[in-house]
């Protein structure tokens, strides 16, 4: 059995990269033995931040051979007179390398063809390899690539060397800067210079005695074990968030942990300024007590940071006070901002904001928070909040934005929101209030906490509408990957925030409640259904992938967005409802008598739509002649109840599709709604209009597709 | 304290390790600039196909990080040391690490790293990818291989090192505040310092007048765009970073609002855009002196003088 291996030696990429490109280069190989059809037991991958390794076990030595038959001229032209082959069945043999004496005439649909069979020999899997694997390279995907030296080639880093072993031999692979070769680079700074990889299946176990752990899983491993032992040394707790876990592992080839100290006074510091300096912006893992505040789940920070470095202990007490030292000049910094900002009242940095521009010919910051204040009352006035709850929201919607101009968020910006939390509170806010001010920016991306109440929610969601309105009224609409406003997020949080607390809220008022306060108070005169158009289509789309979110039908959820809830207004779109709908409806798309509905609704439908002009403006009821039209007639007159009409209810609109399915299937069987007489036929399309008005408040059943 | 970790000691290994490499030393440019960067040593010259391989020393002016002497980490003016590789060289890692050991940093008694970092810098329609280098968790250098300078691709690709060269003396004198830094033996960095980051300070953030300032801007740009009329690089150059530093004050002064702040950065760009073509064309119209290669500085020339 054997191995191939190759490992492409590079400058540090950037951590996030490194696993994305790594899989993708395990897809390659996979999918060049699936092509090859070539049989391996095992596909591993090594990954640090200076190699990228895929190692396939157990391939054979050639491809299988094959079975190759080939259909040639009819038989009629394969012989000449004389029963030898003619010219052109020795053309065929030639042209296929083989000898005329492989020739046969076999029967193929109902004739005689010239055939020729063969056994292709399998080629040698090292001969294969070495043509596909430069492809591998070549393919790998990034998404900022860079050129080097004189080179042409784009790569995320440069690429310093290639190792490429079939088992103990070289198979020499080729790219514009390298040479598969058996040389390797070990650690850094704990090996020195190039060093010899023997045998493909052993790299792994050579690369640990080159002070380098090519297994990702296990480098962490090694990080988790490190800093289990320390925490049952010192009895604390460390925080290891997942993602930052993930990218220091990416960031070393050999990881040693230290633990680091800052001095107790820093602890004065609010935990979020604390914890952004140490996991952000030096990737330390933050300590807490292992005694569990109820509140916040875990325990108080202590005056200690874990910090990975890229090496072994040699020197360890340097780079350790190498590190407090950083972070003790982050913290001095912080602690100079925190008391710097509270010299100053919130309407300071209200007044400083008149003088910040929000976006260019859209007014100030403090204009803008003028506008959240005025949508934020508007949805909670929808929300039916209390007026003790309206205050709320105003004064929430007023400071929500005051830290922006705090020096602390100038050097933090990360932690806008929090800041102005914890500054309120010491200006003695409501701690509503307060939390509100954190809470508003929720949620921050599609896994999100949501705001805990609705009074934040109502600032949260007019905080979203009016950056996504101002941009828009700008014309700054994402396309492409490209979106430096983070429109496309902050469209999603608007859905989120009204799904995940399920308010009726509908984006049509939002919208255009949104464009009007823009537009009156910055004097624009915009094409306001224009624009509101532009930014429905946008929040729609985030709506989709809402509800795909929730596994709903694609066909369902497009036929719900075209909901008309109300007859009289051009458009109207609330997302909970139009959820609810589709979840309900759901359960049963696939049945009969649904099926048989959607049938009635879709041919009334069409045909109103199709002869708008020659609908009755009311119906003639004397002239409704037909015992199926007057039927029809009597079961809209029910549908249509006017105390109904109101409700939205999904259960009410199924059960009343149901019932007037058989009036209407009927109807179609036996009545021609085209009529030459302008009356019958004015009454016929009334009738299917009227039902499918009805039927479009709710969706619109042409959009449904049956399996 | 160790005499050979000073300022003035840590520059002169610094010289000595490049001028071993091969890099032209040069001087610190006689025009305001904010980076080692905006010296024409790098703007202009990693643009086009001659090699070039240079080191100095950049005093760089940040008006907006002046502090008026009092932090002990920021300055309104501190010192770059540049080194400037084109194209860059394979093992061009490896000398960077080795000049740090020149300087007395053992590398296996610290933690280096190398952190994803992506440079730009709009002014110049330039931009790059490369790292920040950490020692033990402090950022003491700017790693980049530059794409583009003034919307132009490298070909070659430059490799620029950035060293911050307070922070590295921070770190090797073990020193928490920069103004008791030894910049050589028995002279303090507050000594020579102090005064003028206190005026310099002073002067951006309370004196300033920034309506002439603004009126400079605009006569610096028109200037600028006269010498460019006249195909004359260099001196249009000076004006870009003269109307460079000019806006670097009024911003720190906050006399420019954050749309403004767009605008100008557009013209400071479009300016340097088009010096950078000029630049690249009259270098083709001297036939890449700096080119050893001169069969291939041929077929330069006679690539871009078809795409014209």
């Amino acid at each position: 059995m054997n191995t191939y291996l190759l490992e492409i030696g590079l400058e540090e990429m950037p951590a996030h990269m490194i696993l994305p490109a790594v899989e993708q280069l395990k897809s390659l190989a996979k999918k060049t033995c699936e092509e090859y059809q070539l049989s391996f037991n095992d596909i591993r991958t090594f990954s640090t931040p200076r190699r990228l390794a895929v190692q396939l076990h157990g391939l054979p030595q050639k491809q299988a051979d094959r079975k190759i038959e080939l259909k040639g001229p009819p038989a009629t032209i394969a012989k000449d007179s004389k029963n030898n082959w003619s010219k052109a069945a020795k053309g065929f043999a030639l042209k296929n390398g083989v000898s005329v004496d492989n020739l046969e005439i076999r029967e193929f649909d109902g004739k005689d063809y010239l055939f020729v069979e063969y056994k292709e020999l399998g080629k040698t899997v090292p001969e294969l390899l070495q043509a596909e694997v430069e492809q591998w390279i070549s393919k790998l995907n990034f998404t900022k690539n860079m050129r080097w030296g004189y080179y042409k080639m784009r790569f995320i880093r440069p690429i310093r060397w290639i190792v490429s072993l079939w088992n103990e031999e070289v198979l020499p692979v080729k790219i514009e800067m390298a040479e598969g070769w058996n040389e390797t680079k070990g650690h850094r700074f704990l090996s020195s210079g190039k060093s010899v990889i023997k045998k493909a299946k052993e790299y792994e176990k050579q690369m640990k005695s080159l002070k380098v752990i090519v297994d990702f899983e296990k480098r962490r491993e090694s990080i988790l074990s490190q800093i289990l032992k320390m925490e049952q040394k010192y009895d604390f707790k460390v925080e290891l968030e997942d993602k930052l876990l993930t990218e220091v592992t990416n960031l070393v080839e050999w990881p040693t942990i230290l633990l680091g100290d800052f001095e107790k006074e820093f602890l004065e510091l609010p935990s979020e300024v604390l914890v952004t300096s140490m996991a952000v912006h030096q990737r330390y893992f933050p300590v807490f007590h292992k005694k569990e505040d109820k509140k916040s789940g875990r325990g108080d920070l202590m005056p200690h940071f874990v910090t990975v470095r890229n090496g072994d202990d040699k020197g360890i007490e340097i780079v350790k006070r190498g590190n407090e030292k950083v972070l003790r000049a982050r913290l001095s910094d912080a602690r100079f901002f925190y008391y710097d900002d509270q010299k100053k009242e919130l309407t300071d940095f209200q007044t400083k904001a008149k003088n910040v521009v929000f976006f260019h010919e859209r007014g100030s910051q403090a204009q803008r928070v003028k506008r959240i204040a005025e949508l934020s009352v508007y949805i909670a006035q929808t929300l039916d909040l209390s007026k003790t709850q309206l205050k709320h929201v105003q004064r929430i919607a007023e400071v929500s934005k005051f830290d922006l101009g705090t020096r602390m968020i100038a050097e933090f910006p990360e932690l806008q929101g929090v800041m102005g939390g914890n500054y309120a509170q010491l200006k003695n806010e409501n701690t509503l209030v307060c939390n509100g001010i954190r809470e508003h920016y929720f949620p921050r991306n599609s896994k999100d906490s949501l705001p805990q109440n609705l009074e934040t929610v109502s600032v949260a969601i007019a905080d979203k509408m009016d950056l996504l309105n101002t941009a828009f009224s700008l014309d700054m609409i994402p396309k492409g990957a490209a979106d430096p406003f983070g429109l496309r997020r902050t469209a999603q949080g608007i859905i989120q925030l009204i799904l995940g607390t399920e308010i009726s809220l509908d984006l049509y008022d939002l919208t255009s409640e949104s464009i009007r306060l823009l537009d009156e108070q910055q004097k624009l005169t915009l094409d306001r259904s224009k624009l509101q158009q532009k930014e429905l289509e946008f929040l729609f789309q985030r709506q989709r992938w809402y509800m795909q979110q929730r596994h709903i039908r694609y066909d369902l959820i497009e036929a719900v967005l075209k909901s008309r809830p109300s007859v009289s207004l051009e458009y109207k779109a609330s997302p909970i409802e139009q959820l609810k709908l589709a979840e309900f409806l759901e359960k049963h798309l696939e049945t009969d008598i649904f099926k048989r509905s959607v049938e009635a609704i879709v041919r009334a439908s069409n045909i109103s739509y199709k002869y708008p002009n020659k609908i009755a403006k009311t119906v003639e009821k004397s002239a409704l002649m037909l015992k199926q039209e007057k039927d029809f007639f009597t079961s809209l007159g029910d549908i249509l109840n006017p105390d109904q009409q109101s409700l939205w209810n999904p259960e009410n609109y199924l059960k009343k599709l149901y019932s007037i399915e058989p009036v209407v299937t009927s109807f179609f069987e036996d009545v021609m709604v085209m009529d030459k007489d302008p009356v019958k036929c004015g009454n016929r399309l009334w009738l299917c209009s009227q039902l499918a008005k009805w039927s479009r408040q709710y969706l619109d059943l042409r959009d449904i597709v049956f399996s | 304290m160790n005499n050979s970790h000073t300022i003035q000691n840590i520059i002169l290994l610094l010289n000595k390790f490049w001028n071993n490499h091969g890099c032209i030393l040069m001087n610190p440019y006689d025009v305001e600039t904010g980076a080692g960067t905006m010296n024409p040593m790098t703007t202009l010259r990693t643009i086009g196909p001659e090699e070039w391989n240079v080191a100095y020393v950049e005093p760089s002016r940040r008006p907006a990080d002046g502090r008026y002497g009092e932090n002990p980490n920021r300055l309104y003016q501190h010192h770059q040391y540049q080194v400037i590789m084109k194209p860059s060289p394979d093992d061009v890692e490896e000398l960077y690490l080795a000049s740090l050991e020149a300087i007395g940093i053992n590398l296996l008694e610290h933690d280096i790293r190398f952190v994803e970092d992506n440079w730009e810098a709009p002014t110049l329609g330039a931009w790059g990818l490369g790292w920040e280098i950490w020692l033990d968790g402090m950022e003491v250098t700017q790693f980049t291989y530059f794409q583009q300078v003034g919307g132009i691709e490298c070909q070659p690709v430059s490799a620029e090192l950035t060293y911050g060269i307070e922070r590295i003396a921070s770190y090797l004198q073990d020193i928490d505040d920069v103004f008791d830094l030894e910049y050589t033996n028995g002279i303090t960095y507050s000594s020579i310092f102090k005064q003028p980051e206190f005026e310099h300070s002073k002067y951006t953030f309370e004196v300033a007048d920034t309506e002439m300032m603004i009126r400079w801007f605009n006569d610096y740009e028109k200037e600028g765009e006269r010498a460019l009329a006249e195909k004359l690089v260099f001196p249009a150059y000076d004006y870009v970073l003269k109307c460079s530093h000019t806006f670097n004050q009024l911003d720190a002064a906050g006399a420019i609002s954050v749309s403004a702040r767009a605008s100008y950065i557009g013209r400071v760009r479009k300016l340097f855009q088009k010096i950078a073509t000029l630049f690249l064309s009259e270098r083709c119209k001297l036939s890449f002196p700096l080119m050893t290669d001169r069969k291939s500085a041929q077929e330069w020339v006679e690539k871009l003088t078809l795409e014209n």
